[in-house]
């Protein structure tokens, strides 16, 4: 039992290098940022955020606040605007990494008040970018590839090692959604019931179809979208055993059959290429707004810090990128 | 002035406040990975909590074709442990505990919820769950004055006379509109049909009704044609009262 214990203290003690939780932190504030600038660009921030009474969509109006910052300090066109630009402010800062756990905090607290203003907008992409944010405040996801090293070291990339724990619950976050998701899906269309027609009636849905395709032509494709719809369900049941295989990985030099098993069958890596191809097949065929991005920006959790620079390493070394490389330097 | 013997006394009391404030900080980084891995723990088993379904079966549930499926499967087992039960029986029993369940999850949830809702934290995840065959669509009408008939000026996917793709398929907006099985469109739909409706008025002088309606489709089998059910949840805005 203590053994046990001891374990588990030492699990969430582990410290590694910051550039995967460093690209998590870029690849989260671009997402949110991109987001809020498209909210804007649209005229929609009153729109959705301001009180009824202020040409705002309601629900929120002076007499039903809904959130605290209403409550505070009244409802009104301008505030939803504060809010929102606090929320650009944070985005960017989180991103360049500037005051990284403070502006991930704002980022989260002004999320949930526009949130609360305007439920029905508020979709689980946002929730889980929340989720991300609150784990990036409690790390030191700013120690690298971040105008804080910079202003602290005089470089963006720097050697600190941090606490592993952020990234471990980052993973451990997208096989609950997968799963969750996955086990969920038990009507019909996701089902022999309905011959798995799931992806092709998503694809006729016309507020979440990208390309008017008629079902004449979908119906050519029915065997492949039914083989997708199976892929899909094993990809997000099996996502509960991406924690188990990222360990069995990180630890293969202890040696053993299912550690043996676990690297030869490459079954992580399959699993990371299906859910990229997954994410990047949503974001061509459907319009599905910053979900596809949202989720993969969390995706490099599931890359060790060492791999991440080795793969790095090997990428400014190929050959045609070293060519290109020789040439800029020439001119 | 201060006499030796005053310095001695001070600068001892200074390095015992010193040496104490040392050993917290000692006592403190050894007890630290020990109190984050119990506030982890914590926090797993919260958001495990928060992960529980927290939707009660409802009678449309159980006269779904999956229930059917799912009880049937349940009815084998029980009959294989030699605990069969009547249909009716079995069906207020999984009624009632997964209304038990959720009420558990609540009560466990209550000391932490206003917690999460400041934070707009959640566990609860659907992908396209139910991908049925009913599914929705937007319709955008503008009359002219001085005439009685509509003309569509926009129609999900299918046309976009008055380039409004950009703002109603921002998935922020769509969401207002984006009506369900199970539900309407929601309350913001009345301002958003305000909205549309201003922006239209502005860009077309001549308009002087706007009506919005979602009409309902149904899938058939596959390469059939979208059925039609009608439209509904229709609103109407006039130049006077957008």
């Amino acid at each position: 039992m203590m053994r046990a214990v001891n374990g588990w203290v030492q699990f969430w003690d582990r410290r590694e290098a910051g550039d995967t939780l460093a690209v998590v932190r870029i690849a989260v504030g671009l997402t949110l940022l991109c987001d809020y600038l498209t909210t804007a660009r649209l005229g929609l921030v009153s729109p959705l955020w301001a009180p009824s009474e202020e040409h705002g969509f309601g629900p929120s109006s002076y007499g039903e606040p809904m959130c605290l910052v209403y409550e505070w300090f009244g409802a009104s066109a301008a505030a939803a605007w504060t809010m929102f630009l606090a929320g650009c402010v944070s985005a960017a800062a989180m991103t360049v990494g500037l005051f990284t756990r403070s502006s991930a905090l704002v980022l989260v607290l002004v999320s949930g008040q526009l949130a609360q203003l305007q439920p029905a907008a508020d979709r689980g992409i946002d929730t889980l970018l929340r989720n991300a944010c609150l784990l990036l405040a409690m790390s030191d996801a700013g120690a690298t590839l971040s105008a804080e090293s910079r202003l602290r070291r005089g470089r963006w990339c720097s050697e600190v090692l941090i606490a592993s724990w952020p990234r471990y619950l980052i993973v451990l976050q997208l096989a609950v959604l997968y799963f969750q998701a996955g086990m969920l899906k038990q009507a019909s269309s996701w089902t022999s019931l309905d011959h798995y027609s799931a992806l092709y009636v998503v694809l006729l849905r016309p507020h979440f179809a990208r390309f008017a395709l008629s079902p004449q032509v979908l119906g050519l494709f029915y065997p492949v979208l039914q083989a997708a719809t199976l892929i899909t369900l094993l990809f997000e049941r099996g996502a509960i055993l991406v924690p188990a295989c990222l360990w069995l990985h990180e630890t293969r030099h202890r040696g053993g059959k299912l550690r043996a098993l676990a690297v030869r069958s490459h079954l992580l890596q399959v699993w990371i290429v299906t859910g990229v191809g997954f994410h990047l097949g949503l974001a061509v065929l459907m319009q599905l707004g910053i979900f596809p991005w949202g989720c993969l920006a969390l995706y490099p959790a599931l890359v060790q810090p060492a791999a991440l620079r080795r793969f790095a390493a090997r990428a400014l070394t190929l050959p045609g990128f070293t060519s290109v490389a020789m040439r800029d330097r020439r001119r | 002035m201060r006499t030796p013997t005053h310095y001695t006394h001070d600068a001892h009391d200074a390095r015992r406040a010193s040496s104490e404030s040392h050993a917290l900080v000692r006592l403190g980084a050894r007890c630290w990975p020990a109190l984050r891995a119990t506030l982890i723990a914590f926090a797993l088993i919260v958001q495990a909590l928060l992960a529980v379904p927290n939707r009660i079966l409802q009678e449309r549930d159980i006269a779904r074709a999956e229930y059917e499926d799912f009880i049937v499967g349940v009815e084998h087992v029980l009959h294989g442990l030699g605990a069969e039960r009547d249909r009716s029986t079995l069906n207020t029993s999984l009624m009632r505990t997964n209304a038990a369940i959720v009420e558990i999850r609540n009560e466990l949830l209550a000391p932490v919820e206003p917690l999460f809702r400041l934070l707009g934290n959640d566990q609860q995840w659907s992908l396209f769950l139910s991908a049925n065959r009913d599914c929705y669509r937007l319709v955008l009408d503008g009359q002219d004055a001085g005439t009685a008939e509509y003309h569509t000026l926009y129609r999900a996917l299918e046309l976009d006379a008055a380039g409004l793709a950009p703002l109603l398929t921002y998935r922020r907006v769509r969401a207002l509109y984006n009506a369900g099985e199970q539900h309407g469109p929601s309350r913001a739909y009345d301002g958003l049909a305000s909205h549309v409706s201003r922006e239209l008025f502005g860009s077309y002088p001549d308009l002087s009704r706007v009506r919005l309606r979602i009409e309902h489709l149904r899938v058939g089998d596959v390469g059939e044609p979208l059925e039609s059910m009608g439209l509904q949840y229709e609103l109407v805005r006039t130049r006077a009262t957008p």
